[in-house]
């Protein structure tokens, strides 16, 4: 067994080997830092108005300026974050379960119930996912837990695709058979032997669905039919601000794009490194 | 002492399998039939692709979904195993029938420890608590001729060799307390000296169970050395069924034969025997009588047509064959 001190040097190890997941790790720590303590150091508050400041760039008072309220820009970007973060997990966790939970069973069972799952997944990756998106919450109403759920269910069939096809080939492997042979139910075997087998690409993908739940639900609220402004959420920020760049106010839109480009960005490059280490561990 | 009257443990009869092939159904399993009776070892054997596994993965209920099963029955003790539905057949597999399988390492779940894949044999089939159910596992692991159960039975299947794996998986097959064991190949990838071991360990576990075990293999030396009775199969028919000593003595069946004659012996030349060219398995499964015509050297023309009947020729020894007198 490694003790901690030989895993941290690990992990230290693997840092060094893979960049890119150093950067991004780097990337988010920062970032989650500023959304947990930051508002902490800034001394107004995400909603508080005053029109005497509305429209100043950027100060040491206001490092990000104001908007046309008079509200600090950074305060509320940083509330932004800690949204948009709770907002990426909540989708990428949801679809993680529902897509290896439904993606087992239809890899272990095969058949009709196999091919009724992978053609409803092939019609809900016929719409573009951003478009299945906005749908879905147009449908649905705009409010936090529904743009969660929409973001989710256009991610599914990824989760789905990738359980199953993993399923099925592990399926062949012989811990399955054995399992079977030595009497375990078929539950058994599809959740506790088969699903933790086939879980790393769909983990990697999780990881991957983190940065484009952020854009995702950005968009959502940019169109308005996401979360609804004065919340602050990196895309009500954007196109709240997209109003007055034309009139020279750049900041206004600018920084909160910056901070959801860099999150997004955070979590590809993590999520790409995962992919790269995952399928060298493989060959 | 005649065969048939005896109560057989498991008794195949006329089971024919097939699989979907390049333009029809190839018949992979074709008129089988043999029996295994109460406390033997039963060697079953022929080449790579005459149906072996097929048969095992046939009585075992885990025929993959292509294949279809034509016509038979499997019975085991007074139970017609083929009207089983998915769920008894769970209750009878482990409980009755287990199934030791070829590819070692990767019929272990690598994500559990293997002391934990064998105590929740222990749990599922005698419905024991976690703690009992460990200890058990343990005990079991050292019955294995394994070194340090206790501490072996927290590793991962990637710690250990392949051969403590293949002892895993024998002792979680053991723990279900079957009727019948069947071994498919059990020692394919393991080196020689490991090899006696395991089967070593497969005879004392069946005097100690009193099981009665399937032993598929292709291995000749293997099957004299641990089997009483042999079931010879080729290309999906049965050639001949009897007792080691008898067919070791004298094979009847003009494949058993030339089966028997392949083997290397230091005290014989070798006389390769013609190969046979320009004949592949295509032919043979497209014959509708004997499928050995093609290749027999004692063929005659009722054999490409008709197949022969299961005849005794002695006791304990059964040849399916027109020609063997």
């Amino acid at each position: 067994m490694a003790s901690a001190a030989q895993r941290l040097r690990g992990f230290l190890r693997l840092l060094r080997e893979h960049r890119t997941l150093a950067a991004g790790l780097l990337i988010l720590t920062v970032v989650i830092l500023a959304a947990t303590v930051g508002p902490a150091f800034v001394p107004h508050g995400p909603l508080k108005v005053d029109p005497e400041i509305k429209l100043q760039p950027p100060s040491l008072a206001h490092p990000m300026g104001t908007d046309n309220f008079g509200r600090d820009i950074l305060v509320r970007v940083l509330y932004g974050i800690r949204l948009d973060l709770r907002i990426a997990f909540m989708v990428a966790f949801t679809a993680l379960i529902v897509g290896t939970l439904v993606g087992t069973f239809s890899g272990y069972r095969g058949g009709i119930i196999d091919d009724v799952v992978m053609r409803f997944t092939d019609v809900l990756q016929a719409f573009p996912s951003f478009v299945l998106a906005m749908a879905i919450t147009a449908m649905l109403g705009n409010t936090i837990p529904n743009v969660v759920i929409a973001i989710a269910i256009s991610y599914v069939p990824f989760f789905i695709r990738l359980t199953r096809g993993e399923v099925l080939s592990a399926r062949e492997l012989g811990y399955a058979e054995a399992a079977r042979c030595v009497g375990n139910p078929e539950w058994r075997i599809m959740y506790l032997h088969l699903l933790p087998n086939c879980l790393t690409p769909a983990l990697v993908q999780a990881t991957l669905c983190l940065g484009w739940a952020i854009l995702d639900a950005s968009g959502l609220a940019f169109l308005g039919l996401g979360v609804r402004p004065p919340t602050p959420e990196g895309g009500v920020l954007v196109g709240e601000g997209a109003l007055f760049i034309i009139s020279g106010q750049w900041w206004t839109s600018v920084f909160p794009g910056a901070v959801i480009v860099l999150m997004a960005f955070g979590f590809n490059l993590i999520g790409d490194s995962l992919r790269d280490i995952t399928a060298q561990e493989e060959r | 002492m005649i065969l048939v009257e005896k109560d057989a443990l498991l008794r195949i009869e006329g089971l024919y399998v097939s699989f979907p092939g390049a333009d029809a159904r190839v018949t992979i399993l074709d008129n089988v039939s043999f029996e295994v009776f109460g406390k033997e070892i039963v060697g079953l054997v022929g080449e790579s692709g005459s149906g072996k596994t097929m048969t095992s993965l046939t009585i075992m209920g885990f025929l993959p979904a292509s294949g279809r099963i034509e016509g038979g029955e499997i019975w085991f003790g007074h139970d017609q195993l083929l009207d089983y539905t998915e769920e008894e057949m769970s209750r009878v597999r482990g409980r009755k029938i287990a199934m030791i399988f070829q590819s070692t390492r990767s019929a272990l779940n690598p994500l559990m420890r293997v002391g934990d894949q064998v105590a929740r044999v222990y749990r599922i089939q005698r419905g024991l608590g976690a703690g009992q159910a460990k200890a058990e596992a343990v005990k079991a692991l050292s019955r294995m001729g394994i070194p340090d159960a206790e501490r072996r039975a927290k590793a991962y299947p990637h710690q250990l060799s392949r051969g403590m794996c293949q002892r895993v998986l024998i002792a979680m097959m053991v723990a279900c307390e079957p009727d019948l064991l069947i071994a498919d190949e059990p020692t394919t990838g393991l080196d020689v000296t490991i090899q006696a071991q395991i089967f070593e360990l497969i005879k004392d576990l069946q005097q100690a169970t009193k099981a009665s075990i399937l032993l598929i293999t292709h291995d000749l030396g293997v099957v004299a050395e641990t089997c009483e009775r042999v079931v010879v199969m080729y290309a999906g028919q049965v050639m001949e069924m009897a007792t080691v000593e008898s067919l070791f003595a004298k094979p009847l069946h003009p494949y058993t034969q030339r089966l028997l004659s392949s083997v290397l012996r230091v005290d014989r030349t070798i006389e390769m025997p013609a190969v046979d060219a320009g004949l592949s398995e295509d032919v043979a499964y497209s014959v509708a009588g004997c499928r050995f015509a093609p290749r027999c050297p004692r063929v005659l023309p009722r054999c490409w047509e008709e197949h022969p009947p299961r005849e005794q020729a002695g006791p304990d020894h059964w040849v399916t064959c027109h020609n063997y007198k």
